[in-house]
């Protein structure tokens, strides 16, 4: 598979990259009921190379969303509890003293797979939070010396249970920053909930799953997502949504820089998703609120950032 | 959350006090102006109207879109409060109001208790956020009701405001106690820092003990016991952690719930500096007080002070009962801008100039106390502050010297210059922004004052100049005290802001003038005054009621206008302009009077068939120029209120002459029936008077009448008599005698009276007529200027058949006089032709057009000229149908422009696309939200109306392709297809 280089025109049809991961979101909404936007916004997240970081109540199908993933994109799955003695090296891996060859040999650690989920990622101490995100920017690890890269794809899928706080160490903002998108799952709607509960249970059948897309497959699409144009007038939206952040009265901070390139290429890769070859207002609307929630602090903690972020987006113009 | 993009605001608009002032302003002059027909009155006062609607135009504009949204932070303390405001920019205004001051109002309401919190502020092209304190802010809930940023127009006349959502309410906390006491701790294991007491139990390991018996086997350290043989088990602790306990109970000693808060406040401060757990214990708020209020939750609540501190501050602060005293009482403004202050003496001594010109006395006293309040406002200033009492005194003083030098404060002058007075009073009795800007326009009432006086161009030059100054100087009131505020952003520089204010407010009276000229067409302009006030009765030149030697050679050395003619056309020749003025009868001896006292009939007026008539308008110079219509002989047509007397002098028989009037006349043979009575009277002499004149007349007795004037005419003309302005002083005794047989010099009057008396001894009935004769045409406007150097005096005598005929006994000696004028007649008394214009001469000509144009239709604009115009429309009478719905269509005309200026301009897009879908939701009559994409909104109308939805989606679809595709996908054509297409949808798309 050849990436294109030029724009492709949008007169052209699917790619099979894009055929593949159509079919690979459809074969997700029949596993994790009602939960249509959140797929998507997974598989744009992980199109947009970026990590997610999954915010929600347990049971509500986090790590089921996870398994499915990896295993439609047909993408090696590895799973961490985070705890709080976990630690780096658990995650990292650590060179073991070989009698035999007598040399240092490197055992790799579970964060050399494709998807990783670390669930409840607030459990652990900083310290391994720490090497985690570290390795989620730098995507590569130094062990002894020795740096070595990740697999391409990497793609984190983290999750945390915001209710229970107690005894855990939520991870600072700038952390929070290598997360492309924060998504929280919620109770699924009646139908989906009796559908379920008609269905037995999801992990069975999400062992069986087959695998729709290669890694290969993936890369491909990954590299035709970051082709998507962005008109000018587009830009200039985004500039505008930041700006609007910047001087909001109920935020305490606003969108960084790095948080508005984090923006441009999640619209490309939800156009992308969408199939289409440009970028539109109702990109950026649809992956605003994912991207910007664990981004922008409210001032008054009483406040419900969806409600905040979701009227500063019907009030601020679009150019 | 507030809508802060609602597409049609309401805009409110009211004035301000100063505003309200400024309306009484104009009513009082526009009854002055009524009362004293003073038309440039009329213009100034509309330009001010006008003024008055362009800056509602311009608040309404300025607070298009304004928008304000407060926040709190959420730890804010009882005492320290401040609001966080984002202000948003103003939709409407253009750049060039960014920097308008604006004022961010809010009615903050705690425990049912209401204050006003002002905060003021500029404008600026976008948002900003400005901090807004609230002084004596109290613990408990704060609502901000009535959010409003107030805008003020360029000269604060008018305050416009969108309404805003009201905020809060915010919880404010209880500030901490100073004085706290430690707060209490319980112990807690498990929740400790490293370092802190240790409890045993946990899961740090602390060492090795001996194996006890009830020790488990996960405790026995198995590698040690297999190295050494023994048991040894593992001992494991925790630091212990001193919980803080906010208890409410455990303030109780303090009595006063806010204090007790207070504490508690404290103590949670406290626990968090040390980053110690917490436990809060609150009473669950009794029945009796209502639910609880926002933010409570269940009574108790614990964890780390760091991540419950923002919420147990709440719950403080939200902890009922909530008691507030009395607000704070708001502090007063700042003092007075020593530079806005010597901008408005500037402007104020611009509007003194004329009273300054006309009376030096009072512009001299006037100058010194401006001086002397500018020299108050200078830095480091030892000029000694009056007082109060000081200035009364003052003034009272300088009105003593006014009334000792006029006699009186209420003749026009006088009162002209006290006013002066006062106001530069005022000026030093200023003692706060209130004051200055009341000041201004006690200065444009002075202004208005100056038409009493003159209304020619210069003055009219003059009080606009004053009046545009003053007004800026009120801009620049209205946009000081907002100066000190905004700290750390450099304020404009004086000298740039006060040349962009006067800028702005002459820019403001250029647009006010539209609504102004047609006022000043339209208005009603009514006929008489209803009450007026002693006007000047000293300064009168002209015609008098008695002839004495002088009197009028004196008046011919004044070459002021008498007054202005227009015949509209052709002119009756030099020998036929005689202005018929005051007519003398009744001599003494040395006197020549008017008839006094008896009952003459009506003579006859024969109109004589077949000459000429003349229509023509006279408009006097001046408003006091006598009871005398000067018509020419013999006026047929008057004007309303004038009657013709019995010696067919035309007189106004109303208190107030009408400031121009048309006359119609034609010759006539006047007075061919003569009654006795009134022959005798012109025929009477002092007797014994004059004896030799008596004499030589008595010799042409015998002559039959008409040779007798000839006779009289004749020797006159021989006798090397002189025309002169000068004549030699002559006895009281025998004045004729002297005249005519020694000095030989005279001017008019010298030889009217001495031919009176040869005829009235030669038996021929005979008197003196005053007026004017001749004028001077001005070939710029085609009228004639009279001066008060044409005033001549004349005779007239009764012949059997005839009646009363004119004879000029000057002509005789000085033809030149009557055929040239005045100037030619005294050098060349024979000449038949005046003498060369001079360039002075003729430039004074047309400046003399100039003014009689400004006259025409100006400063004499009154309720006739109003007629003859609106007839011009086809408009017969002031306040007819018609005329209402002219000024209707009128007003409509002016207002139409003014409403589409301020109409809230359109995002200017340059894209065609963008436009495109612009004017679709125009044309369907659905807004936008502005942050709609165009699929949403097709998604959205769609539902609202089914059969638009292919079209809708088709025109989204477009408008995304034309604004978002990549520029090479689709070739030009395909491009201009596109917007075609879309064009065309968008046609066919009804609302």
């Amino acid at each position: 598979m050849t990436a294109h280089l030029a724009p492709p025109s949008p007169r052209e049809g699917p790619t099979p990259a894009e055929r593949a991961l159509h079919r690979a979101a459809e074969q997700l909404d029949q596993v994790i009921l009602g939960k249509s936007h959140q797929i998507r916004l997974a598989l744009t997240c992980l199109l947009a190379r970026g990590h997610l970081l999954i915010e929600d109540q347990p049971g509500v199908g986090k790590t089921t969303l996870a398994q499915a993933l990896a295993r439609t994109l047909g993408l090696g799955f590895r799973r961490v509890q985070f705890t709080s003695d976990l630690l780096p090296a658990d995650l990292l891996g650590l060179s073991i003293w070989d009698a035999a060859s007598g040399e240092f040999r490197y055992q790799p650690g579970p964060i050399f797979s494709e998807v990783l989920l670390a669930d409840e990622i607030n459990r652990a101490t900083p310290r391994t939070q720490g090497a985690l995100l570290e390795a989620m920017e730098e995507r590569q690890v130094s062990e002894g010396g020795v740096t070595r890269p990740l697999p391409e794809p990497f793609f984190v899928i983290a999750t945390q249970n915001p209710a229970a706080f107690v005894g855990t160490s939520p991870l600072p903002e700038a952390q929070l920053d290598r997360f492309l998108m924060t998504v929280t799952l919620g109770y699924p709607d009646v139908r989906a909930e009796r559908q379920l509960l008609e269905g037995g249970g999801r992990s069975q059948s999400v062992r069986d799953l087959p695998a729709v897309l290669d890694s290969a497959t993936l890369l491909s699409a990954q590299r035709e997502a970051g082709a998507v144009y962005v008109a000018g007038p587009l830009l200039d939206y985004l500039q505008q949504l930041a700006r609007a952040t910047r001087t909001h009265p109920a935020l305490s901070g606003g969108l960084s820089p790095r948080a508005l390139l984090a923006l441009l290429a999640a619209t490309r890769a939800w156009a992308y998703l969408q199939g289409r070859r440009m970028a539109l207002p109702e990109d950026v609307q649809a992956v605003f609120l994912a991207l910007a929630t664990h981004r922008l602090p409210l001032r008054d903690p009483s406040q419900r950032p969806e409600s905040v972020l979701g009227a500063l987006l019907s009030e601020t113009p679009i150019p | 959350m507030s809508r802060r993009w609602g597409p049609f605001e309401e805009v409110q608009l009211r004035p301000t006090r100063l505003g309200l002032a400024f309306l009484v302003l104009i009513v009082l002059t526009l009854i002055g102006c009524v009362n004293y027909s003073l038309s440039l009155g009329y213009v100034l006062t509309f330009l001010l109207g006008g003024v008055w609607v362009v800056t509602a135009a311009q608040a309404n504009r300025a607070a298009r879109g304004l928008s304000a949204q407060l926040s709190l932070s959420p730890d804010a303390q009882a005492g320290e409060v401040t609001l966080r405001a984002q202000v948003g920019a103003p939709t409407g205004a253009p750049p060039t109001l960014a920097g308008t001051p604006a004022e961010l109002r809010v009615l903050a309401t705690q425990a049912g208790a209401q204050t006003p919190l002002t905060l003021p502020l500029r404008l600026r092209a976008e948002p900003q956020t400005v901090t807004l304190p609230v002084p004596g802010a109290v613990r408990g809930p704060l609502e901000l009701g009535r959010v409003q940023v107030v805008v003020s127009d360029l000269l604060g006349l008018w305050q416009a405001w969108t309404p805003q959502a009201p905020g809060g309410p915010f919880l404010i906390a209880p500030a901490p106690e100073q004085t706290a006491p430690p707060a209490p701790t319980v112990p807690q294991a498990g929740g400790g820092q490293a370092g802190e007491r240790r409890s045993p139990g946990g899961e740090e390991f602390a060492g090795l003990r001996p194996y006890q018996a009830s020790d488990g086997p996960r405790l026995v350290s198995w590698r040690h016991a297999a190295r050494t043989g023994a048991l040894v088990s593992r001992e494991f602790d925790s630091p212990v952690a001193p919980v803080v306990a906010l208890d409410w109970q455990a303030t109780a000693a303090l009595g006063d719930p806010e204090a007790r808060l207070s504490r508690l406040s404290a103590w949670l401060h406290a626990a968090r500096a040390q980053h110690r757990p917490i436990r809060l214990r609150l009473p669950v708020s009794g029945a009796g007080q209502g639910g609880s209020g926002p933010g409570v939750g269940g009574p108790e609540l614990s964890g780390s002070a760091d991540a419950l501190f923002v919420p147990v501050l709440a719950r403080l602060a939200a902890q009922p009962p909530f008691t507030r005293p009395a607000w704070p009482l708001p502090q007063p403004g700042p003092g007075l801008d020593p530079g806005a202050l010597r901008f408005t003496l500037l402007a104020l001594g611009v509007a003194c100039l004329p009273t300054a010109l006309r009376s030096p006395v009072a512009g001299l006293l006037s100058a010194l106390i401006l001086a002397y309040v500018w020299g108050r406002s200078l830095p480091r200033s030892r000029w000694p502050d009056l007082g109060p009492a000081g200035l009364a005194l003052v003034t009272v003083g300088a009105l003593g010297g006014l009334y000792g030098l006029y006699g009186s404060l209420l003749g026009l002058e006088a009162a002209g210059a006290a006013l002066t007075l006062l106001v530069t009073f005022k000026a030093a009795e200023t003692r706060n922004r209130h004051d200055a800007r009341l000041l201004t326009l006690l200065g444009i009432f002075l202004v208005c004052t100056h038409f009493f006086m003159d209304q020619g161009p210069l003055t009219a030059l003059h009080s606009l100049i004053a009046t545009g100054l003053l007004l800026a100087a009120a801009a620049l009131w209205n946009h000081v005290p907002s100066e000190e505020v905004a700290p750390g952003r450099p304020g404009t520089p004086r000298p740039t802001l006060t040349r962009q204010l006067t800028r702005g407010v002459f820019g403001a009276m250029a647009r006010a003038l539209p609504l102004a000229a047609l006022l000043f067409v339209f208005f009603p302009r009514p006929d008489g005054p209803p009450w007026r006030l002693p006007l000047s009765q000293n300064s009168r030149t002209g015609l008098s009621e008695t002839i004495t030697a002088g009197d009028y050679s004196r008046l011919a050395q004044n070459r002021e206008v008498a007054f202005r003619a227009d015949f509209g056309g052709a002119l009756p020749g030099p020998e036929e302009r005689y202005w018929r003025g005051p007519v003398y009868e009744d001599f003494d001896g040395v006197r020549w009077n008017q008839s006094r006292g008896g009952f003459f009939p009506m003579p006859s007026v024969e109109s004589l068939t077949g000459a000429p008539s003349w229509t023509y308008t006279l408009t006097p110079a001046s408003a006091q120029s006598g009871r005398w219509l000067l018509a020419l002989d013999f006026p047929v047509g008057r004007p309303q209120g004038s009657v013709i007397t019995p010696g067919f002098q035309a007189l106004w028989a109303t208190a107030r002459p009408l400031p121009r009037y048309t006359l119609q006349s034609q010759p006539a043979a006047l007075g061919r029936a003569e009654s006795q009575a009134r022959l005798q009277l012109n025929l009477g002499l002092p007797p014994g008077v004059n004896p030799r004149a008596v004499t030589q007349a008595a010799q042409w007795r015998t002559l039959p009448p008409e040779q007798r004037v000839r006779a009289a005419l004749d020797w006159i003309s021989q006798g090397d008599f002189r025309y002169t302005l000068n004549p030699p002083t002559l006895p009281e005794k025998d004045r004729v005698d002297a005249f005519l047989y020694s000095s030989r010099q005279g001017f008019c009057e010298h030889f009217s009276s001495a031919f009176a008396v040869l005829m009235r001894a030669a038996g021929v009935p005979a008197r003196i007529v005053g007026g004017y004769q001749g004028g001077e045409l001005n070939p710029d406007g085609g009228y004639l200027i009279v001066r008060q150097s044409d005033a001549h005096a004349w005779n007239e005598v009764w012949l059997e058949g005839r009646g009363w005929v004119r004879v000029d006994p000057t002509a005789a000696v000085a033809p030149a006089r009557i055929r040239t004028d005045l100037g030619t007649a005294l050098a060349q008394p024979r000449a038949e032709a005046p003498r060369e214009r001079s360039l002075w001469q003729r430039l004074s000509l047309r400046v003399d057009a100039l003014h009689n144009r400004w006259n025409t239709w100006v400063a004499d604009y009154d309720s006739g000229r109003q007629r003859d115009l609106l007839a011009g429309f086809g408009i017969r009478e002031v306040g007819s149908v018609p005329y209402v719905l002219a000024l209707g269509l009128l007003a409509a005309l002016f207002i139409l422009p003014a409403a589409l200026l301020t109409r809230r301009p359109r995002l200017t897009l340059t894209d065609p696309a963008a436009r495109e879908w612009a004017r679709l939701s125009e044309r369907l009559g659905v807004p936008r939200a502005p942050g709609e994409t165009p699929s949403a909104y097709a998604a959205r109308l769609s539902a609202l109306r089914p059969e638009l939805a292919p079209s809708l989606r088709r025109a989204a679809e477009l408008h995304n392709r034309l604004r978002y595709a990549p520029p090479g996908a689709a070739g030009h054509t395909d491009r201009a297809a596109a917007l075609a297409e879309l064009r065309a949808l968008v046609r066919s798309l009804r609302r």
